[in-house]
């Protein structure tokens, strides 16, 4: 009998450390019929507005939308390529320039379709889910950011 | 008839509140009526763009509103 799974939980407070994704990786080691990885990692940029570096992204979103966004996104990346599994986290919270921000890590039998998904995966993430990004410049004023 | 509006970035800026609730008299009410109400209430919505969500899902076009349900309005994204 085909049981629905549980929403995923994508995201996490603060900023995603390597040792997280280090062990995100050491836990697929176990996935044997997976034989190829591919791994997106969005970092805050010190981009410069109007003279003023970033100092941080302080993310927000309408959690309980996005997370229905992200589940929709990770199905559909499902039904459109031959995946192992696939895992999205993405941040809320301040994440100071530099820090990583998304993480995406998607796992097939085989190469080709990881480029192709995780592709599709960063895009739709960044059109569709429900994030908003307040950029904290140097002198603590702010701006609103926007993903063209 | 009751419904929530969530205002999230931007635009919970102009508002300066992240959620209020609308008690409305009439039982006909849709989402353009409430745009209409909000443009009044704040006039600094007229300068942003954002989209709108009914219950949780985008929509472009007028739709009845219905007791309970929860309106957002979304400033573009930003994630990733």
């Amino acid at each position: 009998m085909e049981t629905s799974k549980p929403i995923k939980k994508s995201f996490v407070q603060g900023p995603i450390s390597a040792e997280f994704i280090g062990n995100s990786i050491a836990k697929h080691q176990t996935k044997t019929s997976i034989g190829a990885h591919n791994i997106f990692l969005g970092q805050v940029r010190a981009d410069e507005i109007d003279g003023k570096t970033v100092a941080a992204i302080d993310y927000s979103a309408y959690e309980e939308m996005a997370e229905q966004n992200f589940h929709e996104i990770r199905e559909a990346a499902f039904e459109k390529y031959d995946l192992t599994c696939l895992h999205i986290y993405h941040s809320l919270g301040y994440v100071k320039a530099g820090e990583i921000c998304l993480f995406v890590f998607v796992s097939a039998p085989r190469r080709k379709v990881v480029y192709e998904a995780l592709n599709y995966l960063v895009e739709e993430i960044k059109e569709k889910v429900a994030i908003f990004g307040k950029e904290i410049l140097e002198d603590e004023t702010y701006t609103w950011k926007k993903n063209n | 008839m009751t419904i929530t509006i969530k205002y999230f970035g931007l635009i919970a800026d102009i508002t300066n509140a992240s959620e209020e609730l609308f008690n409305l008299e009439k039982s006909d009410f849709t989402t353009t009526d409430l745009m209409q109400q909000l443009h009044e209430k704040y006039t600094g919505l007229q300068n942003v763009s954002f989209a709108i969500a009914v219950n949780k899902s985008i929509t472009a076009s007028e739709i009845n509103l219905k007791n309970n349900d929860t309106i957002a309005l979304l400033p573009p994204f930003a994630g990733g």
